[in-house]
């Protein structure tokens, strides 16, 4: 029986191409044969852009769709969707993700996920076959555990019966006989691993097509989603289209891994919208010292946007608005010139101006790095040396341990830029959310697990080997060693033992470097904070790393959105915490600084200020201006007034309220 | 409206030498430069536009067919182009196929209805398959222009 619907058409332009081509993508995903007619025209296949095309129908046309199949219904009802969703074409969207980089940017998208590919007839060696038969093996079951994620969510939102397609494709992955097929092309014919599944599906859609089955032809999409989706797998960051960009644009992607986002050409790409990430990410950080505006776990980006579409990043505030309107154009592009005008007002001002009170308390502001290359940023921001060097980015984009020679070069060319000024190198940072090393084990609960400091200990050689290439760089610049997540005296201690097992050696074979060089803490575990007193007494400097001090403090997973409200630097047992290890620091009369996020929120400067901080080391650099500004507008009197009685309240919102009004009377552009 | 209207039978290619998506339609383009159909100083930009175009989602809409298209402010009367390539270009049509058949449509920005009438009547013809047939193995321009012709006055 057939089954039929009527819908008017309401976008814009018509059935032009576009809405044909969607409309057709859409229809081949069911098995039912699908018509589409006008009052004037005679039915045509709905499956075909060209007939739809014919039809000509412009907007108010009604169009009648006919199905016939046993998925009909579920076709039609989709069918009818798209028609009155005007095809996703000129609706407006907002969407709220997670603010993770600051500023504003309208440019048309760039959707990682749905571009091409192009694949080279590539040959291998006899010895290179096992590897591409595990690359393939590997691609597959990725491959499958996507289109699992994608049916699970798909049938949460569409019904189960749309996800269906999907569990084709899951059917498609496990067939035997296709998998026999690429290993074949591999082994007999010497491919990669790409060409082979590219050659081999190709042969099957062919096959399909010239079947005059209309349920077999229908599966020709579902091999190209499956071509694409290994492809993507196999490729993985071997992709070059970001690298081609000729425009610029904001990228849409699922994912970024810390990498990608390092290698994006910043001439081209103005700011990026992800499905998944977190503030706390490192593609975050990155995003930030890139200074481009980035909003992240926005969810669906990519099925929301088309490439081409018009896209609004604001990073300020964590939106995402999609197709935007004129009015909302105009809107953004008024906010997007002031915001630029402001900071580039406020660099020029303040750059060559020491950060001080009104009342002369003199304050240090530093930068926080990933790469060497980013120190110019900061000094051209008035940054008055490097207060951060993360150095497990050396790690990015290598499968193995950088050797000493790598972390000495990356030493010795910061320091180039730097000249005497102080460059606070912290060990290797890794586990958690970044870059596990490659024999790290799966841990069930990485945030707790042996990262960090920890890995470093269990990992003496690769420790030291970083160790020495810190101590021979110190012989030719100001710089210091600052040990990630401490957690007792004992872990210090055992720190300090290599250090001085290294400096040992290294004085027996006469290397130089300074024997005076100053090492120092990240105070960022609760049971650091609560022992700073006697952590103090071994160390030349603290550094306040806010990020997991308040993760762990408040065992809140940022990145969670279900709880991710819960997460606030104003809780009071976070200031608790900060009181008490700046008068650890204070009564042993040694340095103290921050470098975490809390460091760089201009609403917690005047707070940290006044809580008696001397040290801010901040990304991205264009921070920088905005913390000098706020300090060289303040006595330090009303800082420690204004500290007061933030730790007197006991609801986080109210404090940051509070703070927010003090900082909006000084900067009233960045604060909303 | 007729193809052959918009199209002129001097914007007809008969062997288009270029063999990927980006020259034909440079191939195309200067066609229409060199008649003066298109601002010479606009040639770029337009190119920019119909590639951006292919960049949504290519134009090859099956059967060996593509209609690369775009809107443009400089263009004030709809204009276009028909090209066959004899060996097949590798379009990212959403069939898969190589394209031999290639419209180029260049409309003026308000121009909605006149735009998809000029893709209705093209997919209309090319949706014969006798039309394919014969502009394929058509042995001249010449030829090509009146099979065109002949389909244009043929009720759709």
């Amino acid at each position: 029986m057939l089954t039929e619907r009527r819908v008017k058409i309401i976008n814009a332009n018509g059935l032009h191409a576009r809405p044909a081509t969607r409309f057709a993508e859409m229809a081949n995903k069911f098995n039912s044969e699908i018509f589409v007619r006008t009052e004037n025209k005679e039915e045509v296949n709905g499956k075909s852009i060209i007939d739809l095309l014919t039809l000509g129908a412009r907007r108010g046309t009604e169009i009648l769709i006919t199905a016939d199949g046993e998925d009909k219904e579920e076709a039609l009802d989709v069918l009818e969707g798209l028609v009155n969703d005007r095809f996703n074409e000129d609706n407006m969207e907002t969407r709220k993700g997670i603010a993770v980089a600051p500023g504003v940017v309208i440019k048309e998208a760039f959707v990682l996920e749905s571009e091409g590919y192009r694949i080279p007839r590539h040959l291998i060696k006899e010895d290179e076959i096992d590897k591409e038969i595990s690359r393939l093996e590997e691609a597959t079951s990725s491959a499958w555990k996507e289109i699992e994620k994608l049916e699970e969510s798909v049938s949460k939102n569409l019904g189960s019966q749309i996800a269906s397609i999907f569990a084709t494709h899951k059917l498609m992955l496990q067939d035997r006989q296709l998998m026999r097929e690429f290993r074949e092309k591999v082994e007999q014919n010497k491919f990669s691993a790409e060409y082979a599944v590219s050659l081999v599906l190709r042969v099957y859609i062919k096959k399909f097509e010239n079947v005059n089955d209309p349920y077999l032809s229908a599966r020709v999409g579902d091999i190209y989603d499956i071509e694409k989706r290994l492809l993507r797998n196999l490729l993985g960051e071997k992709r070059e289209e970001l690298k081609n960009l000729t425009e610029e644009v904001v990228v849409v992607a699922h994912d970024l891994s810390p990498s990608q986002i390092a290698s994006l050409d910043t001439t081209k790409v103005k700011g990026f919208v992800t499905d998944l990430g977190s503030r706390t990410s490192h593609s975050a950080i990155v995003a930030r010292a890139l200074g481009i505006p980035a909003v992240v776990g926005i969810g669906t980006a990519t099925v929301d946007v088309f490439g081409g579409d018009r896209v609004i990043i604001d990073g300020n505030r964590g939106l995402v608005i999609v197709r935007p309107d004129e009015k909302t154009i105009k809107e953004y592009q008024s906010i997007e010139k002031n915001f630029h005008v402001f900071e580039e007002k406020l660099s020029s001002e303040l750059k060559y101006l020491p950060a001080v009170t009104l009342d002369g308390r003199e304050v240090s502001i530093l930068g926080n790095i990933e790469f060497p290359r980013d120190i110019s940023a900061s000094l051209r921001q008035g940054a008055s040396g490097i207060g951060l060097y993360r150095t497990e980015f050396l790690y990015l984009g290598s499968k193995d341990t950088p050797t000493e020679e790598e972390h000495f070069n990356a030493y010795t060319q910061s320091i180039q830029e730097l000249g005497d000024r102080p460059l606070i190198i912290r060990t290797v940072d890794l586990g958690g959310d970044k870059f596990f090393p490659a024999n790290n084990n799966r841990e069930i609960n990485p945030f707790l697990g042996c990262r960090s400091i920890r890995y470093c200990l269990e990992n003496p050689k690769v420790f030291k080997s970083q160790l020495r290439a810190i101590l021979r760089a110190s012989a030719t610049g100001n710089v210091k060693i600052l040990f990630p997540l401490i957690s007792s005296l004992q872990e210090l201690q055992k720190a300090k033992d290599i250090v001085k097992e290294v400096m040992d050696d290294m004085n027996q074979n006469g290397i130089a470097f300074d024997e005076k060089i100053k090492i120092g803490i990240m105070i960022e575990v609760p049971s650091a904070a609560m022992v700073a007193d006697d952590l103090a007494k071994e160390v030349d400097f603290f550094s306040i790393g806010t990020n997991d001090l308040i993760q762990y403090t408040l065992a809140v997973d940022r990145s969670n959105e279900k709880v991710a409200h819960l997460y606030s630097p104003a809780h009071p047992a976070i200031l608790r915490l900060l009181k008490m290890v700046i008068k650890a620091a204070e009564e042993n009369n040694i340095k103290i600084g921050i470098c975490g996020e809390m460091g760089g929120e201009i609403e917690y400067t005047i707070l940290l200020l006044g809580l008696g901080l001397r040290e801010f080391s901040v990304a991205p650099a264009i921070i920088i201006p905005e913390i000098k500004k706020i300090i060289r507008s303040v006595t330090y009197e009303r800082a420690k007034e204004v500290a007061e009685t933030a730790c007197s309240y006991n609801d986080p919102a109210q404090t940051t309220e509070y703070l927010r009004n003090i900082a909006r009377e000084i900067i009233p552009e960045l604060i909303y | 409206m007729k193809i052959i209207d918009f199209i002129g039978e001097n914007a007809v290619l008969d062997d288009l030498q270029s063999t990927d998506k980006e020259s034909v339609i440079r191939e195309m383009v200067d066609v229409l430069k060199n008649q003066n159909k298109i601002n010479e100083n606009e040639v770029d930009d337009i190119m920019k536009a119909l590639i951006k175009r292919e960049k949504v989602g290519s134009t090859g809409i099956g059967k060996g067919v593509a209609v690369p298209h775009t809107k443009h402010q400089s263009i004030t009367k709809i204009t276009g182009a028909f090209a066959r390539s004899l060996k097949g270009v590798e379009f990212d049509a959403l069939d898969g196929e190589p394209v031999y058949l290639f419209f180029l449509l260049l409309s003026p920005n308000e121009s909605t209805d006149v735009h998809l009438a000029a893709l209705e009547k093209i997919s209309s013809v090319i949706r014969n398959p006798d039309f394919r047939n014969f502009v394929r193995n058509a042995s001249n321009k010449s030829e090509m222009v009146d099979i065109l012709k002949e389909v244009d006055e043929a009720k759709t």
